[in-house]
């Protein structure tokens, strides 16, 4: 063996050791589970069958009036009650409550005759024939029920009442219909269903639901503890100095303890699906008795890990990377609790069975695995999907694996300069406007979505007018007084740019007859669920007149959206960040804002839009303008009005006045810079 | 002092910044020339935070200099740190040990880090552990040593590879009377070794005892560089204590 | 346990000067407000774009039907006047003539919500259809018909394939919606009233529950466990930082040497923990009761009629007795965490700890048990079970107090073992156990 490959042998045993060592970690990782998952299960099984068993045992005391039902029916009705447990029936004379129309809601008069009869019982059934009607035989007798919704007996007696109910009345339908025609003329069509799943399969797919979030708590469980102790725990042993002054590659170092972090998780894995299995080799797991199903779910359980292996590589290095950068392990645990919600979100299985979204999810980090475990599970490991899924968790997993190796980098591993720090004190501005935005696009979603839903008119209104602008006000205000600017200079109201106002209104056109296209675009790949459309969501907007709904729709949003923005976050990041970057951000989270997955690409785009138009004319007015222009156009084409096609080519002018307002910001402030530097000279 | 050729410790303008989130840009070392010969015992004196352990970092490798170069045994320290390292033993205060490991396997593993054969391996850690007398608790967990013991250990590693330079960062920081004396006595030790020793420290009597020559440190600069008899006839004081004080404060340059 | 009445003023200055470090810290400002704060409303958010998303995907998403018939049968399989015609339709909401569409056309998505296409007709029975299913370019499903009268229809399908399961949803109802119209054309046709062939009718059913009981009803199942969780979770940081970290930062010693009894310092600590816990859980609460009640809102502005109105005394009857579960839940933590000397140690302590918390509490989650005033002695048991009842709106005094008298009870208990931990280590059990050699250098 070469001296590396004996460096590192050495490096990953004496790794090994400190960890195998650790009684209490061992216990806790390894022995436990074996011991804890029998126990819970058994637990809840348990309960559960005593809280069933006791449900069924219960006596139901029913307080009836049956007397208009007809005597077959009747008996039927007492049998198939008795059927369902035991009852305790009293009989009542509820004619009182035949007066009251099922139909409409219910009088408190209903209410109080009710309860009275009701009494100590858990459910009141009444039976009464339309009184209405010429002939008593022309309507069926109705069967109504009263019942206390907070008691859970009554509830049982409800559910109870109701299956005798049904039978009762497929009966009694089917007796009379052979009565009327001689036979039942549905019965033509009343469809069997014959499900042909197979019951591994369907109980594997069942299994799958929470299998991957299950995986992933232990994931992390396990993998987070093992990589605290090999890169904080170091540190804070004081170990590491000593480490690096050895005359090996500091990524060597890295990729041991990587590897071990690797290795103990998968056996920390592997022990606890051990437990399950043996819970469920023991009979306590409902729904996997017989042996043989035990066997298949065992060599499914473990397929299922084994295609979980790429997950293990990724996760396992995100946290390598997170712990290397606490200097304690409370600083490590206090980093991994969002990392593990973040890490929760894409095992959430996706109901549905989509193409575009299964295969979308098989190449997303972490969810492909979730997906490619459930395949496994649900007996269909073989497939393309799963390989694909497999592929793709791999190459995620090498991108940050890859960064492992220079974790132990000696400067930052001994803090004397964090570069992340560094580049995060420089970059206060931005952070400030950053979380200013996160906290008004917070408040618009709680409370604006609150004022909104209480009367949409006036929420809205109140929404913009009363959180958005004074919220963008406050943000803005810290920064100017920062960069020691007046308000109106920060928010870029000062400076008119006419030539880009001029051109951002050109723009408008375009604009609008695109957003039409791009709906549409968007429709074919995510349609909007029924009922949802444009219309049901506006409801009283629509109403408003004509004025109104501009002043609402456009003005409003114009004014109050981009002053938060493309003012007050626009101008923060502006200090610390390029074009790009600010554009990027502020389009994004303009989309999210809007609070919908499906108005996310739209309002994003035009938010780039704005953004740029803001950023080339160092002006707000322009971005004021197109916004109110757009916006204007969408309500005049939902009056009925329609944008002519040829007006897109405005566009062209439009942006050629952009340019050129551009040019003439970046000429002004050459001669500003050169005077500034005569100046000093 | 035999006139050897090739120094075993040099510095040349070293230099290192940093970039503190609160102070913004740091200067901790500012330009550090120093020259120390094979088998001599030199000391950095200096304040807490006057740049001792930025320094003897960069020289051990571990931080890579802002600007200047670093030789140890005439190798550079950026150029080729692994081999440097090979050469060097460095040992600082916050040096620990693996809590769960034992003297013995500790010294089995940092052996095979530096690529010592395995036969060869087993008979030095032999000797090491006669040396200092640790065969009796060898085999015990690390965490159950009490302070002397895991000083000998931390000792032991550092000589392993027998290094032909021995770097310490304040070593006797936070021991007890024993251990100092213990260690005080390891360094004079490496005299008779031929062993190159460079240590920090901010207690004057071991300065006084040990070194050969002394280096005054303060704000990231060697004010005065020389034996105690050149110091002392700088500064025209007898006490090392005002030795120190005049030059820190008088700011007088080496 | 003697509490006197000036050492209580120093109980609560040593707790309030805990909470000031506490809050001052970040990370705890940012978990234990923060995050509740935020977190309901963006999961209730991402769920319900999540549950649009695959509606609206799954609604316009074309099931593909095989119709299978015997084999003397399929030419008239759809034709005008055929017993199949009636069902096709029904099947495919389409007219006859759009049943088999061209399959070159492009599909109008606008109108094609939850659309049913007939791929192919064979002839064939039973096992000729089970063949067909697994056969590569198989339908969704398959729909066995007979066409002489009086043959079942029957649907041939996977639920574990990818439309399998959606084709019998989308299916199931329209037939029977057919069989329903079948038997009312006959009832039309023979002159009978429709109403006659119903001989039993359900009238529905009324709760008398109040309103505000039922939204109180329906917390009572999960909000007692959760409440227990989440006051565990306020608790857990706090009470390890409070005794271990103190510890690890060396300020341990610091706080040992006032001139105050060792009791009392320990009172002030779990005071600031309990309060801690307190305020997280009351976050949660206040995080989660909103976003449900804002998803609640915008469910009512959808149309659907849902009758909640928050039950704020039912949330006022259940607040003493959270109060004093806090307070024993940060005792009980601390009596561990106090004999731990560093963070991880502490951790490694209170964390299979946990578990003792969970398992009751999950018990009395499951339906069936009621609090009687032997569980009412229980101490995790007894909180959830109160809990659920007093959402439920029992009245049961009794058993009230017995669950507050035996919290406080074991939460004095715990404070009383902590400080015998407390005595005993100043009896020479070292105070720290080097983790290091050495320390840090400068």
């Amino acid at each position: 063996m070469s001296a590396r490959s004996r460096s590192f042998a050495s490096l990953v045993r004496v790794e090994c050791l400190s960890i195998v060592r650790d009684r209490r970690a061992m216990f806790a990782a390894f022995v436990l589970p074996l011991v804890l998952f029998p126990l819970l299960f058994w637990i809840s099984g348990f309960l559960e069958r005593s809280g069933k068993e006791r449900m069924e045992s219960m006596v139901i005391r029913y307080a009836l009036d049956v007397r208009a039902l007809d005597e077959v029916s009747r008996t039927e009705l007492l049998t198939a009650l008795r059927e369902e447990g035991p009852i305790d029936e009293r009989m009542v004379d509820a004619t009182l409550l035949c007066g009251f129309d099922p139909d409409s809601a219910a009088t408190p008069s209903e209410h109080e005759q009710a309860t009275a009869l009701l009494g100590e019982a858990e459910l009141l059934v009444s039976v009464c024939t339309d009184p209405s009607q010429a002939s008593a035989s022309e309507t069926a007798p109705r069967v109504r029920r009263w019942l206390r919704s907070t008691d859970e007996a009554s509830l049982e007696a409800d559910r109870r009442f109701t299956q005798a109910l049904d039978k009762v009345r497929l009966s009694a339908r089917t007796r009379r219909l052979t009565e009327l025609f001689g036979t039942d003329p549905g019965a033509v069509v009343l469809a069997k269903a014959a499900d042909q799943a197979d019951p591994t399969t369907a109980r594997g797919r069942k299994f799958g639901l929470w299998a991957p979030l299950i995986l992933i708590f232990t994931l992390v469980g396990s993998a987070s503890w093992v990589a605290l102790a090999a890169f904080a725990g170091e540190r804070e042993q004081g170990t590491l100095e000593t480490l690096l002054v050895q005359p090996i590659d500091g990524r060597l170092i890295a990729q041991a303890k990587y590897v071990v972090v690797v290795v103990v998780t998968l056996a920390s894995l592997s022990v606890n699906a051990l437990g399950f299995l043996a819970t469920a080799g023991l009979g306590l797991i409902s729904g996997m008795d017989s042996a043989g199903s035990a066997a298949l779910a065992a060599g499914r359980v473990f397929a299922a890990i084994g295609v979980y292996v790429p997950c293990v590589l990724l996760v396992c290095a995100v946290l390598c990377l997170i712990t290397a950068r606490a200097k304690t392990f409370r600083e490590g645990q206090n980093l991994l609790l969002p990392i593990m919600l973040v890490l929760l979100l894409p095992m959430v299985p996706l109901p549905g069975r989509d193409p575009l979204l299964l295969w979308s999810a098989a190449c997303t980090p972490l969810a492909g695995s979730a997906l490619a475990v459930r395949e496994t599970l649900a007996g269909s490991g073989l497939s393309w999907l799963v390989a694909t899924a497999c592929a793709a968790q791999l190459a995620w997993a090498w991108l940050f694996v890859r960064r492992v190796g220079r974790l132990l980098d000696g400067e930052r591993a001994l803090a004397a300069g964090d570069e992340e720090r560094e580049a995060a004190a420089r970059a206060v501005q931005s952070r400030r406007a950053l979380r200013w935005t996160m906290g008004a696009i917070f408040a618009l979603y709680v409370v604006g979505g609150a004022l909104q839903a209480w009367n949409l008119v006036l929420g809205l209104a109140l929404t913009l007018w009363g959180i958005a602008l004074p919220l963008a006000l406050l943000s803005a205000r810290g920064t100017a007084r920062r960069a020691r600017e007046s308000l109106g200079q920060t928010l870029g109201l000062t400076r008119v740019a006419p030539l880009a106002l001029l051109g951002a209104l050109l723009l408008a056109p375009a604009l609008a007859l695109g957003a039409g296209e791009l709906f549409a675009l968007q429709q074919r790949i995510l349609p909007l669920p029924d009922g949802y459309n444009a219309e049901s969501m506006l409801g009283a907007l629509l109403t408003l007149p004509l004025w109104a709904k501009l002043f609402l729709i456009a003005i409003t949003p114009a004014i109050c959206e981009e002053l938060l923005f493309r003012g007050a976050l626009l101008s923060g990041l502006r200090r610390d960040h390029g074009w790009w970057r600010t554009t990027l951000i502020v389009a994004v989270l303009f989309g999210l804002v809007h609070a919908s997955i499906y108005r996310f690409l739209p309002t994003g785009l035009l938010g780039a839009i704005l953004a740029m138009t803001t950023l080339s004319s160092r002006s707000l007015w322009p971005a004021i303008a197109l916004h109110a222009a757009y916006n204007g156009l969408l309500v005049m084409q939902g009056e009925g009005w329609t944008v002519p096609a040829a007006s897109a080519w405005l566009a062209l002018p439009g942006l050629a006045l952009l340019a050129l307002q551009l040019r003439l910001v970046q000429t002004q402030d050459q001669e500003h810079h050169a005077n500034e530097a005569q100046q000093r000279a | 002092m035999e006139a050897t050729n090739r120094p075993a410790i040099e510095a040349i303008g070293l230099k290192k910044s940093y970039h503190d989130p609160k102070r913004g840009r740091v200067d901790a070392v500012r330009g550090i020339n120093l020259r120390i010969m094979p088998g001599e015992i030199f000391g950095l004196l200096g304040q807490n935070g006057a740049g001792k352990t930025s320094t003897l970092r960069m020289l051990a490798t571990i931080l890579p200099p802002s600007e200047g170069t670093a030789r140890i045994d005439g190798i550079d320290v950026v150029q080729d740190p692994i081999e440097v390292r090979r050469r060097l033993g460095f040992l600082s205060g916050s040096t620990g040990l693996y809590p769960r490991l034992t003297p013995r396997e500790t010294l089995q593993h940092f052996g095979v880090l530096h690529g010592i054969a395995p036969e060869r391996l087993a008979a030095r850690i032999d000797e090491l552990l006669g040396v200092f007398d640790m065969r009796p608790w060898a085999d015990g967990r690390c965490e159950a040593l009490s302070t002397g013991q895991r000083q000998k250990v931390s000792i032991a590693r550092a000589l392993l590879h027998d290094p032909a330079v021995l770097i310490l960062d304040e070593p006797t920081t936070g021991l007890d009377v024993l251990a100092t004396s213990a260690m005080i006595e390891f360094i004079e030790s490496r005299r008779a070794a031929g062993t190159c020793v460079l240590f920090s420290t901010h207690v004057l009597s071991e300065a006084e005892r040990l070194c050969d020559r002394i280096g005054i440190i303060h704000q990231g600069q060697v004010l005065a560089c020389g034996t105690k008899e050149e110091l002392r006839a700088q500064t025209g004081a007898t006490w090392l204590e005002d030795v120190f004080k005049r030059i820190v404060l008088g700011g007088a340059t080496a | 346990m003697n509490i006197q009445p000036t050492s209580f003023r120093v109980v609560l200055r040593i707790a309030w000067m805990e909470l000031l470090s506490s809050v001052r810290d970040r990370m705890t400002v940012l978990y234990a407000i923060v995050l509740p704060l935020v977190l309901y409303p963006v999961l209730l958010f991402v769920a319900v774009q999540v549950y649009l998303l695959v509606r609206g995907r799954e609604q316009h998403t074309e099931v593909r039907l095989g119709v299978m018939a015997p084999s003397d049968q399929v030419q008239q399989v759809g034709t005008r006047g055929s017993p199949t015609e009636g069902i096709l339709q029904a099947v495919c909401m389409r007219a006859p003539d759009e049943w088999i569409p061209d399959s070159t056309a492009p599909t109008d998505t606008a109108t094609n919500v939850e659309a049913v296409r007939i791929v192919e007709v064979r002839s064939g029975a039973r096992e000729e259809a089970l063949a067909w299913l697994s056969q590569t370019d198989a339908p969704d499903a398959v729909l066995l018909v007979g066409t002489a009268l009086g043959a079942q229809t029957e649907l041939v399908y996977d639920s574990t394939t990818e439309r399998g399961d959606l084709a019998a949803r989308r299916i199931q109802p329209r037939l029977a919606t057919q069989a329903e119209n079948l038997r009312l054309v006959t009832a039309q046709r023979n002159n009978v009233p429709p109403a006659r062939m119903d001989a039993v009718a359900d009238g529905g059913r009324r709760d008398l529950s109040p309103n505000e009981s039922k939204a109180a009803f329906l917390m009572s199942f999960l909000l007692p466990m959760l409440l227990v969780f989440m006051t565990l979770s306020g608790a857990f940081y706090p009470a390890i930082d409070v005794t271990a970290g103190e510890r690890e930062r060396g300020t341990h010693d610091t706080t040992l040497l006032l001139p105050v009894d060792r009791a009392t310092v320990l009172q002030g600590k779990i005071l600031a923990v309990a309060a801690l816990a307190m305020t997280a859980t009351l976050l949660n609460v206040l995080a989660l009761g909103l976003s449900v009640g804002h998803l609640l809102t915008m469910l009512k502005g959808g149309g659907a009629s849902l009758d909640f109105d928050v039950p704020w005394t039912a949330f006022a009857a259940i607040t003493p007795l959270a109060l004093l579960f806090a307070f024993f839940v940060a005792a009980s933590l601390m009596v561990f965490a106090s004999r731990a000397k560093t963070f991880k140690e502490g951790q490694a302590a209170l964390g299979p700890l946990q578990m003792l918390f969970y398992l009751p509490a999950m018990a009395g989650a499951m339906p069936g048990l009621v609090l009687t005033k032997t569980l009412a002695c229980v101490p995790v048991l007894n909180v959830v079970l109160a809990f659920r009842d007093l959402l439920k709106g029992r009245w049961a005094p009794v058993e009230y107090s017995l669950v507050a008298i035996s919290l406080l009870v074991f939460a004095l208990l715990a404070v009383r073992g902590a400080t015998w931990f407390l005595q005993r280590e100043q009896e020479g059990r070292p105070l720290f156990a080097f983790a290091s050699f050495g320390r840090k250098s400068a």
